[in-house]
């Protein structure tokens, strides 16, 4: 079963994440913060991150994607950066700090399965 | 929950009021101490439109700050973004949202006490308003 790591914030937008993704069959664990979920990925290796790059301002969200890709155990895990609508910063500021994909809200349930299955296949 | 048993029959674009219900109602949720009520109300307005209403009994809005809260996020200043983190995009989507449909957007508020959001829209959201959707991104390399 294919593990994705959510972390986000906003409680209700978690628990909507989780419910489509294991819907969808996956296994899922959460993290509200950048801490909560380096403590998870101490002893578990999801197979895709799926981060809200807004967490707590503007930095922290994208400056733990910048830590997971300069870490040799996580680099290669793909991560799914996702914001809200209309701030076009954060496209850019994602590609820049190594995300492997990005989805702007409002998310369908369809969109974020369909750009979860595309970088879950990246892990082959 | 407060229906109004006149309300009729209403068409509308379901995604998108889920959307806007979801915003509204997690916003209250989160300004409302434990104890406290949200209050779902749908009644007609008028006889071409109808209005969706979230009263909360949370912290309320000051007056001076109510015209501020469905600006887009990235044009307010540094400070004020700050102050609204969490709710100021989910009302600037909101507003779009219902705009795009022909409706509008509001809030009455008494600071302390609680607020009340509310959206009017047309009874039938015709295909053309309802066909604009937002330019959204979405992408893995």
């Amino acid at each position: 079963m294919k593990a994705i790591l959510i972390v986000d914030d906003d409680a209700a937008s978690l628990a909507l994440v989780e419910g489509v993704l294991e819907a969808e069959g996956y296994e899922t664990r959460k993290a509200p913060d950048p801490t909560h979920a380096l403590e998870i990925l101490k002893d578990w290796t999801p197979d895709v991150v799926l981060l809200d790059i807004q967490l707590h301002g503007l930095d922290n969200g994208l400056e733990f994607a910048r830590r997971l890709k300069a870490n040799i155990a996580t680099r290669t895990t793909p991560i799914v950066a996702f914001t809200a609508y209309g701030e076009s910063w954060s496209e850019a500021e994602a590609r820049a700090a190594g995300c492997d994909g990005f989805l702007e809200k409002p998310i369908t349930a369809r969109m974020l399965a369909d750009v979860v299955r595309r970088a879950v296949d990246k892990t082959g | 929950l407060d229906i109004d048993s006149t309300l009729g029959i209403v068409h509308l674009d379901p995604m998108r009021l889920k959307q806007v219900l979801y915003n509204y109602l997690s916003n209250a949720i989160k300004f409302t101490p434990e104890g406290g009520r949200v209050t779902l109300r749908v009644r007609p307005d008028g006889s071409e439109r109808f209005r969706i209403e979230v009263e909360d009994t949370g912290i309320g809005i000051r007056p001076e700050d109510e015209h501020r809260l469905f600006i887009e996020f990235q044009q307010l200043d540094a400070g004020t973004a700050k102050k609204f983190s969490g709710s100021g995009l989910g009302l600037a989507l909101t507003k779009r949202l219902v705009e795009a449909q022909g409706g509008t957007v509001g809030v009455r508020s008494v600071f302390g006490a609680g607020s009340t959001f509310f959206a009017t829209l047309p009874r039938h959201v015709t295909a053309e308003t309802a066909d604009i959707t937002a330019p959204v991104t979405a992408w893995v390399r």
